[in-house]
């Protein structure tokens, strides 16, 4: 897929969502935001739960942001086409939905990831933590943003089922996401109901594995667990692609609730 | 229908009266696709869940108080979001001109709006102290819920000040991204929503001081923990104070731009 026609695709979505925001917007959303979160949750542990270093919370939401970008970015993009009346267009062009959908995603993946990176170097820098195995914390980085890239094209189809546009699907599922990849909870901390869904939830390996890389430790378990996770959400969201745009050649549309 | 009875029907459906209900009715519209209260919904249970599962075992603040921070967050994101992508979305769809060409005072039209959204948030702050507990096996307790009420109202009176007191900044489509994505997590730290302001440096805490968030949860917590009235009140009362100052003065600066400008809406 690596093709130039691709590339541009993903430019050109890109650039239409975010091409008009000033230096100020941006900075908002990917400094303020972000550094905000990190700041609340660190707070929070260390004056309420206390015990657990800052670093814990730093490491743990800067592998969600990741999330944020494949999640957000592609779902926004598509509920602003859906606004336009532009996902039409969608089903009736020569490329497959997947293919279409996975360009939007990918400048907001390496956005997420850029972002999480980001977070993740200055968090570690203020809470003079120096991970003792970064090789492993890279590769955690990267399948936190591979596992988020994936819930979001799962997450991005439902919502061409809804007839909500303005991406509450997508809230629910981050929320959701916030609450059950272990981030700021470890999963003992959670009510017993929500337990087992966060033991499959995406990113809640790649996060433990990222702690135990700051300690110097490759787990290569929750690793492997978390590429077990990436690999089903890609392939719900492969088999989503196919039954999209078979329903979409029948109907005229990309868009579920029309 | 007599014709004295008929102009009298009327006035009330153009008349001052009728505003407060105009104004929730304008604000719950946005709720009408069917999944939309969902996040009234979702937002302080998963930040309830965060709050309450952070609690130590023998933590001193009451479960109440500790849900309530969650109930506050979403009550600012509500209040934030109807300052900036509400009135954004009232632009974009055309209708912000007409309540600029309305001889109603737009001020009042946008307080009202804002008002409506206080009002609905209360639905988020229930779901925060009266479920998030009973997911975590703990029974609301009634007292502490009845103490605590007069502590939510000023809250969401706190937040309503902070977000008039913003709402003039919405000068454009960037503006509503600037401000929605760089105050939400802010105001919840200066408010004390999660955790106590006193963990934070000397100049954050001075500038949580003057913002009314801040005492509204002090108060919150004084009245279910017990603990000194008057200085808080007094410090919340002078707060939305300067916040309504910040906004009337805002707004007149804002349309006398559009004035100027020519151009209707914020932009």
């Amino acid at each position: 897929v690596a093709d130039s026609a691709y590339l541009r695709t993903a430019w050109t979505s890109y650039r239409w969502l975010l091409g008009w925001l000033r230096p100020g917007a941006f900075l908002a959303a990917k400094v303020a935001n972000p550094v905000g979160q990190v700041v609340l949750f660190s707070l929070l542990g260390a004056a309420v739960a206390g015990g657990r270093p800052a670093s814990w919370y730093v490491v743990g939401n800067s592998l969600l942001i990741c999330a944020f970008g494949g999640l957000y970015g592609l779902s926004i993009t598509l509920s602003t086409a859906r606004n336009a009346g532009l996902v039409g267009y969608l089903a009736t062009a020569p490329r497959p939905p997947l293919w279409t959908l996975s360009a939007i995603a990918l400048p907001h993946v390496l956005d997420g990831l850029l972002t999480g990176a980001a977070l993740l170097t200055g968090g570690l820098l203020v809470t003079r933590t120096v991970p003792r195995a970064p090789l492993a914390l890279l590769v955690c980085v990267l399948l936190a943003a591979a596992s988020a890239a994936a819930l979001g094209l799962v997450t991005s189809q439902l919502s061409l089922l809804a007839r909500d546009g303005r991406g509450v699907l997508t809230n629910v599922v981050y929320l959701l996401t916030l609450l059950l990849c272990g981030a700021n909870l470890a999963p003992d901390q959670l009510p017993a109901p929500l337990r087992p869904a966060a033991e499959v939830w995406p990113l809640r390996h790649a996060i433990d594995a990222a702690r135990q890389a700051v300690e110097g430790r490759w787990a290569t378990a929750d690793l492997a667990a978390e590429l077990v996770v990436a690999a089903v959400l890609a392939a719900g969201a492969a088999l989503g692609a196919r039954r999209l745009q078979t329903a979409a050649r029948r109907r005229g549309t990309l868009d579920g609730w029309l | 229908m007599s014709r004295s009875a008929a102009e009298g029907l009327g006035r009330r459906r153009t008349g001052l009266p009728v505003l407060p209900g105009a104004a929730l009715g304008a604000y719950v519209r946005q709720y009408v696709v069917p999944a939309a209260p969902i996040l009234l919904l979702a937002q302080p249970l998963a930040f309830g869940v965060l709050t309450m599962g952070s609690r130590a075992a023998d933590a001193t603040v009451p479960a109440t108080v500790t849900a309530a921070g969650a109930g506050a967050l979403s009550m600012w994101t509500l209040l934030l979001g109807g300052a900036s992508w509400s009135l954004w979305t009232e632009r974009q769809q055309g209708r912000l001109r007409l309540a600029l060409a309305s001889p109603t005072p737009v001020a009042a039209l946008f307080a009202l709006f804002l008002a409506a959204a206080a009002v609905a948030s209360f639905a988020s702050v229930a779901v925060a102290v009266l479920a998030v507990p009973a997911l975590f096996g703990e029974r609301p307790d009634g007292g502490e819920l009845a103490r605590a009420l007069p502590g939510l109202v000023a809250l969401a009176l706190a937040v309503l000040a902070t977000g008039l007191a913003l709402t003039p900044l919405f000068v454009g489509a960037d503006g509503v991204v600037v401000w929605f994505d760089g105050l939400i997590y802010p105001v919840a730290i200066l408010g004390g929503f999660f955790a106590p302001v006193s963990a934070l440096p000397r100049l954050l805490e001075l500038l949580a001081a003057a913002l009314p968030p801040y005492w509204a949860f002090r108060l919150l917590t004084a009245s279910v923990g017990g603990g000194p009235l008057r200085p808080v009140v007094a410090g919340l009362a002078l707060t939305v104070l300067g916040c309504v100052a910040v906004y009337a003065v805002g707004m007149r600066v804002v349309l006398h731009r559009i004035r100027d400008t020519g151009s209707v809406g914020l932009g």
